[in-house]
Order: structure tokens, then sequence, then C-alpha cells
């Protein structure tokens, strides 16, 4: 027994070291992973969960419009593979939860993938950190892309000149959109959300679900701490105080604001929203409105028309309406890993830039693509247009210009529905700023922020209180276990005694 | 004595000659062992000692320790798993105790109802019973938390206590009911104290996964609900969108957690080699 239990130590210590041995060359850095992408016909692609159209089971699923532009067999199979048929490159695409896992991916392996599509503040900071590289503008891209998306990613410092003269760019656009509220419109009217601070009214208790992620939920807080400084700059721009540009200027001095009484702010404001909530979500809030068990969600844009419209084929009638204070505007862009392969990423990036593609995957994500163009705007049209007396002037998104001559006027009969949440009008977008990255020291204030708004915090005399207690408890199971071997065996003694019927009477008693 | 088993062990190999001996028949098991249990327990103790820059520091537990929000929900995870246990021996002990008593096909059968959800992935439990809690009209939070837990972890008590009570000797409570003890007496003194073994493995299979059991509590707490200390160290690998990555105090956490578990497995007896626990314990 005794040399077997030798015999099992040393095979432990065996394996011990073995393991000490390997780890050291597990996490040495120098060492060389193979490529991920080790075919010359190959790409590895990071995006997001259903975030590319990925084929119907059946043409007949897809819209008439859709069954217009493409034959029955596209239809059935997905873009990438119409991409691999067309080229005869073959795309490995991966998808993740969060920027934050398709960032660690990378930082893991720079070899992992050749191109990714994270949201903007990602994007920055990947270019900070020297993770992308700038690549040629695709054809499709400098021919179909929204102006407004271009100058936008221009004033995000996204694109650079090379030396022979030639645009480069860090990222080029793939879906944009805002932030803002989808509200259940047969219970909520547009006008009772038009602030952020209305949240907190009694009416919506335990109705309202927000974002289970730090950067969109920050934004809302900030206008709601915010909100007066807000509202003084919105009447100076309605007066015409202030140009558009010194609008936006401010609004994004504010909305980028991290300084240390900001994020305490922050952090009472959405504590004391937490008691008015239902919960924090970034999935299961469409499903929750369209069942009836909130009556808002704090959603972006696309997930808003996406239940908009189920709500349609549901019957429920929802909303989506951004606050006249202001909100966030994202983008979600493709960016280059500093060792990709070139020529095989751009074919994939000039592919998925045509504007058929881009309404494919908008028609199923739900999403609004940056690909803009007439083509764009016909689908638009078709899908929206019912000649109704509300006019959406488009022209800021697809002819700022106005060199095509075209009007570009969507007119619906729906205020605030699926086209609003899928292009918001001119007015709307001037009171939306991209949120700029978090810098690394502010990054830990406000995730410790976070934290304390997520978690639960005793004070330190409840918390050395309920130590105690544990300790108590678990003292008192291991005193119980180990009884016979902190006090001794017991043993018994009987006691035999005739009472006066002249029974044997026992009497026993434990000794220790 | 020791050595004429051996002996004997000797001759009988000599007979069979078993393709394999014993050893060489352990070594797929020990590479196991040693690949996925071994080396990632030392790869977590490495980034648990270690900052960003592999330099050796304690800086993340003085961090863990120093910080009231992870302290809290350290110690609302153990009070929570104490709870549910609790709650999950008082509900499954009376059904174990009803079916070991019952008819063995009948038993058979009920146990069968009490085990099959077992069978359906847990996620998809846990919200099917969210939609119930919210058709009976049961808030999301703590209370929710505590009986989608109990909901979610009641199968693991159950099983380990029927198994001891069926496996209990009879003739031992008909022993005590002929001398004259009362129903209650019998229960007290023999059921009860041969079925501490089966109470403890159950014990160990609930308190110990709930405390990490952050996706239970993500769909049930709602907005104001706890979290359990699980969640900390998902966030601390994963990220939120926006959150930082932190993979050290991630490490961190789990051998806090591991730490907790050990000592939880040693001072309720896990680990001793008793006759009447072997088989029920993990």
């Amino acid at each position: 027994m005794k040399s077997l239990t030798n015999k099992f130590c040393i095979f432990l210590f065996t394996i011990m070291f073995i393991v000490i041995a390997f780890s050291n060359v597990f996490m040495a850095d120098n060492i060389k992973v193979v490529k991920a992408d080790s075919g010359d016909n190959e790409i590895t692609v990071f995006s997001w969960e259903d975030y590319i159209d990925e084929g119907y089971d059946s043409a007949d699923d897809a819209s008439e419009y859709l069954n217009s532009i493409f034959t029955k067999d596209e239809l059935e199979s997905s873009v990438l593979d119409i991409f691999e048929e067309q080229t005869g490159v073959k795309v490995n695409y991966q998808t993740f939860a969060t920027c934050e896992e398709m960032y660690n991916e990378l930082i893991k392996n720079p070899n992992a993938c050749d191109l990714l599509c994270p949201s903007e503040y990602m994007i920055l900071q990947m270019k900070r950190e020297n993770l992308i590289k700038p690549y040629q503008i695709p054809q499709n891209y400098s021919d179909y892309a929204s102006p407004y998306i271009k100058t936008v990613f221009e004033d995000l410092g996204l694109n650079i000149t090379a030396g022979d003269g030639s645009k480069m760019a860090y990222a080029t656009g793939y879906m944009w959109g805002t932030m803002g509220l989808l509200y259940n419109a047969s219970k909520i009217d547009a006008d009772e959300l038009s602030m952020w601070t209305n949240l907190y009214g009694a009416k919506f208790s335990n109705k309202i679900t927000i974002k289970d992620s730090l950067r969109d939920t920050y934004i809302m807080a900030i206008a709601i701490v915010y909100e007066d400084e807000l509202i003084d700059l919105k009447d100076d721009y309605a007066q015409g105080t202030i140009t558009k540009t010194e609008y936006k200027q401010e609004l994004t001095q504010i909305f980028n604001r991290t300084d240390e009484e900001t994020v305490n702010k922050v952090q009472r404001a959405l504590i004391d929203l937490k008691d008015n909530l239902y919960s924090f979500e970034v999935d299961a809030g469409k499903n929750d409105i369209l069942t009836g068990k909130i009556d808002i969600n704090f959603a972006w844009s696309g997930d808003a028309a996406y239940a908009i419209y189920e709500g349609e084929e549901a019957g429920v009638e929802l909303g989506y309406v951004v606050p006249e204070t202001g909100s966030n505007l994202w983008f979600d862009g493709w960016v280059m890993a500093k060792n990709a392969n070139v020529e095989n990423s751009l074919k994939f990036l000039d592919f998925i830039a045509q504007p058929e593609i881009a309404i494919r995957n908008m028609e199923y994500i739900g999403y609004t693509s940056c690909i803009g163009g007439d083509e764009v705007f016909n689908y638009v049209q078709d899908a929206y247009d019912d000649g109704g007396a509300n006019q959406v002037d488009l022209k800021y998104f697809f002819d700022p210009e106005g060199t095509s001559g075209n009007s570009y006027i969507i007119n619906s009969s729906v205020v605030g529905g699926q086209l609003y949440a899928q292009y918001a009008d001119e007015e709307t977008i001037a009171r939306c700023v991209v949120m700029q990255e978090f810098q690394k020291k502010d990054l830990i204030r406000i995730n410790e922020m976070w934290y304390k708004v997520k978690l639960i915090t005793w004070q330190t005399e409840v918390i050395w209180l309920v130590v105690l207690g544990v300790a108590l408890v678990i003292a008192g199971i291991f005193v119980y276990t180990y009884r016979s071997k902190i006090f001794g065996k017991i043993t018994l003694k009987d006691d035999k005694k005739t009472n006066k019927n002249g029974l044997v009477e026992i009497s026993r008693t434990e000794i220790r | 004595m020791s050595l004429s088993k051996e002996k004997q062990g000797g001759v009988k190999a000599d007979k069979f000659k078993p393709a394999f001996s014993r050893k060489q028949l352990c070594i797929p098991y020990a590479i196991f062992l040693a690949l996925f249990v071994v080396l990632p327990l030392f790869i977590v103790v490495y980034y648990a000692f270690t900052d960003a820059n592999g330099i050796f520091t304690l800086n993340n537990f003085i961090s863990f320790f120093t910080d009231a929000t992870k302290v809290t929900t350290l110690l609302i995870s153990i009070l929570v798993a104490f709870l549910v246990t609790i709650i999950c021996i008082l509900i499954a002990y009376p059904v174990a105790y009803i079916l070991s008593k019952m008819n063995k096909k009948i038993a058979f059968i009920l146990l069968l109802l009490f085990v099959m959800p077992m069978w359906i992935n847990f996620v998809l439990r846990a919200m099917a019973m969210k939609e119930l809690l919210s058709l009976i009209g049961i808030k999301l939070g703590s209370f929710a938390n505590i009986i989608g837990l109990t909901y979610d972890f009641f199968p693991f008590m159950v099983m380990p206590l029927y198994s001891t009570l069926i496996k209990m000797d009879k003739s031992l409570e008909e022993a005590a009911l002929d001398l004259g003890a009362s129903k209650t007496k019998v229960f007290l003194k023999i059921t009860l104290p041969l079925s501490v073994p089966g109470i403890i493995s159950g014990a160990m299979m609930v308190f110990l996964p709930v405390m990490s059991c952050y996706v239970i509590t993500d769909t049930f707490s709602g907005s104001t609900g706890f979290t359990v200390i699980g969640k900390l160290i998902a966030w601390c690998f994963m990220g939120e969108n926006g959150t930082m990555i932190n993979t050290n105090g991630g490490a961190t956490i789990s051998l806090i957690l591991l730490v907790i578990m050990f000592v939880t497995m040693l001072f309720t007896g896990g680990f001793k080699s008793d006759e009447n626990l072997r088989g029920t314990n993990l």
C-alpha cells in the first residue's frame, strides 16, 4: 500500500514536471502559430453572429424584390458561397459575440484572420495598436458607398493618402445605425419618450430593458446626466445661434466625457435607473417586447427595424424613437489584419460592397448598409414608399451634393416606424454622435463603475458580519464532521438495574 | 496478509495473460488528465500570480479582496449556494424518501419524471422557466433567481438521496419498529443518519456548481437581482461590449473559487475514504 502511494507521488511529480516544462513552451511569445489561412485561395473573416446573408431555405421565402435581382439558386446559397463561386476564394467565417472577443483572438494570434468587422471604437483601438493595415479602397466601395459614410470615416481619421497619391483606408463601412428606444406603440406615445430621463417614469416601471453593454449604456447615461446642457444646446441649434458643425462638435465633446465626476454621476444615474428596469440584455429585448413582457427596449436601430417588422407579422405595433437630446451613432467596418492576404481580402471587400449584395445583407439582418447608390435607394423605395403624406428626405445619405439630380424622398404613411429605424432623417442624425474609444486610464475607472452598477455592493460592516457568519458555519460543519477525532471515540456504558417488578431496566450513558 | 494477496494476484495474472497490463491501460487516462486537468490548472495558477506583462505579483489577489463589490459577490454566491442547497434538501428528501418506499416500478417512472428535465439543455430549461414565471406573475430578481437555481439543480439532489435510501438496509428500520420505536424516532435515529452520505454528495453536487452557474442568474436576475461569482470570471475572460478583458484577474477569481471548493470538500468530509461514503460522494 505504502509503495503504491510513493509510486503515485512520483508519477504525479513527473506529470507536474512535464507540465511545467510544457507550460513554459506554451506561454513563450516567440512561438510561431500556424497561419489560419494556410491555403492560397482562402481567407478568414471575423464577424458578428448573423451578420451576413446565409441563404434562404427556399427562394420563395425571400422577398419579391430579392427574387427580381437574384436567381433562385443564388438566393438559396449563402452570400459567401456566391463569392467563392465567382472568385474561387474560400471564406472561413467565424463569428463572435463581442468586439472584445474578436480583439482578443487577434491579439493571441495575429495570423488568425485576414478581415474583421468590429465597431468604430474597436477599429480606432486596433489602428492605434497597429494591428491593422490600410488598404486600397475597393472599386465598388468608392463607386457605391454613401458619401455621408465616407465623410464620417474620413472624419474619424481612417483614411490616408499613400505615397503615390492614391487613397487608402484603414476601414470601409459595412453597417451603421443609431441607438434609440424601441417601444410598444399601442401603449406608449412617441412624445412620452422624447427625453431619456422619461425612462425614470413610474408608468414604465419594470417595463424597460437596456443594453448589457458598457459603451451603449454609458452614452445613454451621459444623455441623462447632462440633459439640461443638451437641451440648451439643442435650443441654440434650433434658433440658429450655433451652426450644425458647432452643434455636432459640442455634442461630441459632451458624449465623450470620461472624467471622474462624469463617471460618478453616470454610476448614480444608472443605479437609480436600475430599479425601474426589467433587465439588462443584448439579445432578449426584441423577443420580450413582442411577447409583451416589456414596453420599451433600448435598441440598436437594426434590431429595432427587425423587431418592428416581426411585430407587424405578429400583430404588435412597435415604434422606434431617438430622444431629442441626442444619442449614439455607430458604425461597423471592415478592417484588414496586419498579416492578411491582401489580394484575396480586397476581392472580398469589393464583392461585399456591391449594391445587390448590400441589399441582400440588409434584407437578411435588418441593419442598414453603408452602401448607397440608386440601386439601394430603389430597394428602400420599394420597401417603404406607399405614397403616404410623411415625406422622408434621404438626400443626406444617398446624394448630399445633389449630383445625380434625383430627389431621394420617400413618401411613407408611417411615422417613426421601420423606415425611421433603418434610415433616420437628417434631423435625427444631426443629434447623434460617434463615441470615441475610452482611454486606457479612463477605461479602468469606467469598468469599475460598470461592475458597481451591475453587481451588488455591501457596506464593509455587513461584509465582515457575513464573513464571520460563514466562518462560524464552516467551523461548525468541520467540528461535526470530525467530532470523533476531536472529542475522542464515544463509548457506551450500560447500567442494568432490576426494578421492583422484577424486570431488567437498562440505562445507557455516553462516555468520551 | 498483503504479501499473500500480491502473490494471488500474480498467479491470476499469469493465468489469464491479459493483452495490456493495468498500468498500460491507465496511460490514455493519465495523458488526458495531464493535458486537460493538470496543465490547465497550472496555467490558471500562472496567470493568477502574474500581471499582464508576465511578472510575478500578488496584486491580483489584493485587488480582489480590497474591492467591496467583488467580495460582496463572492459572499452572495456562498450564501446563495448554501440557501439553494438547503431548499433542495428540504424538497428532495421527502421525495426521495417516498420514492424509496414505493413499488419499484412506479418509483422508477416517477424518478424518471424528476430526472427527465436533466436531459434537456439547461439553458433551454431556464428560458422556459422564465416564461413560466412571467406567466405566474413573479418578477425577475433575486427571488426568481433562487427559484431558477433550485429548479435547475433539484435533480442533482434527488438522485444521490434516492440511491442512498434505496440501498439502505430495511431490516434496521424494521428491527427498530419491532423494538418499539415510534416512526418519528426510527426516521431520526436510523434513516436520517444512514442517509447522511447521500445528503453530503447531493449537497456537493448542488453547492459547488451553483456558485459558478451564472447563466441562470443572467436569465432570472432582471436588473436588480444578484449575480454569482461565475459571472465575474466570465466577465474577465470574455468581456462585454466595451469592458476590458483581464485574463489575470479572471484566473485569480477562478483560483479563489477552486480553493473555496477544495476547502468545502475537506470540511464536509468529501475526501474521507469511509466505507459508507464510497460511490456516493464525488
